[in-house]
């Protein structure tokens, strides 16, 4: 550093020197040796024959003291880049002695009646011996590495804060937060829930407010629940409290597999009996089991279906309702879905997710025509997807 | 009548469609307990009993059942009486009674084909 220092003092002494010189002999060259850089080398070639203004010595030390600062700050840097290096391969070292201590219960420094403290050593605070680290040696590095290798220093130089062990985590502390921790961390959106990726919005009802799928997911790890991929957002009714025993909520899920085609509004006879027999593949979030019938027929309208099943979970002793409405798009089917309501609530879920299909809106290109469109077609119609039997 | 009022037309039922919707949800969640309905039992009319059973005809045979929500249950009527009806409703892997209660009960009409 102070070699840098001197460096760059006898520097700035020659370039003024320089600038004297060649200002003697002319105030504009004098100038322009300041502001344009290498015009010094103008000057020169210009009073060369000048003994009174003759500059090549200035300028020869000149570039040797310019290529010693260079070369000066060129080495700080590696060793700047080597020290931090030796530094990682100490703590990691450390890290290391500290986790076999923790898996031998045997500490070196403890059997020697000496304490250290658990935080990573500083550079110079390297103090037990440690086996070679692969550091690439440079400079400062190599002094580190050897640093490293040292036995230990004098006892004087040793820390005698008392032992500290680590602090066992509670309980609490380790486990995942509860539903209601989460619940009083997320963020409950009103007015229009937008989803510009898949190009649609909700224009949530007044009562409603929506939850997003970041927060969806962390409720769902909360209580144990499996991921969906499909789902998007959940919708609540302000008065539900979602860790209320009796809690509901709308979930929303997005199918991207394209333009449904229309057809013509099947028999709902017809339908049921199809559900029934199965054998086709679910798209929709429900409780599974075996379907009952409808509490509410399936109601197609333009773009839009609704309906409310009744279903048997497997294993379970008494039905329950899922309730849902579909919504389409151009390039997919936007989901609303009530899953396990209590029977009897049928007006009440029907009446949700019919509200919230109709709440939405796509963007301009993306809403829904019964024509053939150039998107890709889903591999359902619409009566298929509401039936479950594709 | 031009297409722009037909537009408007159709988005106006489409918003008060919505606004009952709306208004629905709301009677629903805060009803007073006393608003509730009655259960099936008080609702029937007072000369009921009195009135042949219209499921009686239909026992033991296989029947489309409608509700007055708009419900659909199609199965096996195998009991009538004045306060509920039981269908036996036969799944993939097993066999339901269910009991529906005769005043949400909107019609029974037989499901096999005729003779």
């Amino acid at each position: 550093m102070m070699l840098y220092l001197a460096l760059q003092l006898t520097l700035l002494v020659v370039g003024i020197s320089i600038v004297t010189r060649v200002w003697r002999a002319s105030a504009l060259d004098g100038v322009l040796c300041l502001i344009v850089p290498l015009y010094v080398l103008i000057a020169m070639v210009k009073h060369w024959k000048d003994p009174d203004h003759d500059i090549r010595y200035h300028v020869l030390l000149l570039f040797v003291l310019a290529f010693g600062v260079v070369w000066v700050q060129f080495r700080a840097a590696h060793e700047i880049v080597a020290d931090a290096a030796a530094t990682q391969a100490a703590r990691r070292e450390y890290a290391r002695a500290l986790a076999s201590r923790a898996g031998t219960d045997e500490d070196p420094d403890q059997a020697g009646g000496e304490s250290a403290s658990d935080a990573p050593p500083d550079d110079d605070e390297v103090d037990r011996p440690t086996p070679p680290a692969p550091v690439v040696s440079l400079g400062g590095a190599a002094r580190a590495t050897r640093d490293a290798r040292a036995p230990a220093p004098a006892p004087a130089s040793r820390s005698r804060e008392p032992d500290t062990p680590a602090r066992a985590l509670l309980p609490e502390e380790t486990a995942p937060p509860t539903l209601r921790q989460t619940l009083a961390a997320a963020t409950f959106q009103r007015g229009v829930f937008e989803r510009t990726t898949l190009g649609f919005a909700i224009d949530l009802p007044g009562h409603f407010h929506a939850l997003a799928a970041n927060d969806v997911r962390r409720i769902e790890r909360s209580s144990n629940l499996p991921a969906d991929p499909h789902e998007i957002a959940w919708v609540v009714h302000e008065s539900v409290a979602l860790d209320a025993p009796d809690a509901w909520h709308v979930r929303v899920r997005w199918h991207s597999d394209g333009w449904v085609p229309p057809s013509a509004a099947p028999d709902g006879w017809r339908l049921l009996q199809q559900a029934q027999r199965g054998g086709g593949t679910t798209h929709l979030a429900g409780s599974g089991g075996d379907l009952v019938g409808y509490a509410i027929a399936p109601r197609f309208d333009s773009g839009m279906a609704d309906w409310v099943e009744e279903r048997l979970p497997a294993g379970a002793g008494a039905s329950v309702l899922d309730c849902h409405a579909l919504r389409l798009g151009r390039r997919g089917v936007v989901e609303f879905s009530v899953v396990g309501a209590l029977p009897g609530s049928q007006t009440l879920c029907d009446a949700s997710v019919r509200l919230l299909a109709r709440s939405t809106r796509f963007e301009r290109g993306a809403d829904y025509s019964p024509a053939a469109t150039d998107a890709p077609r889903a591999p359902y119609s619409l009566a298929e997807l509401v039936g479950g039997t594709r | 009548m031009p297409a722009p009022n037909l537009l408007l037309a159709l988005a106006f039922i489409a918003a008060a469609d919505a606004a009952d919707d709306e208004a629905r949800i709301e009677q629903l969640l805060h009803r007073p307990v006393a608003a509730a309905p009655a259960p099936a039992r008080a609702t029937r009319p007072a000369h009921a009993p009195t009135q042949p059973d219209p499921g009686a005809a239909l026992l033991g045979h296989k029947v489309h059942v409608r509700t007055i929500d708009g419900g659909l249950y199609a199965g096996t009527l195998r009991a009538s009486d004045a306060a509920s009806i039981t269908l036996r409703i036969d799944l993939p892997k097993q066999a339901l009674d269910y009991t529906l209660p005769r005043g949400g009960v909107a019609g029974i009409e037989s499901a096999e084909p005729a003779p």
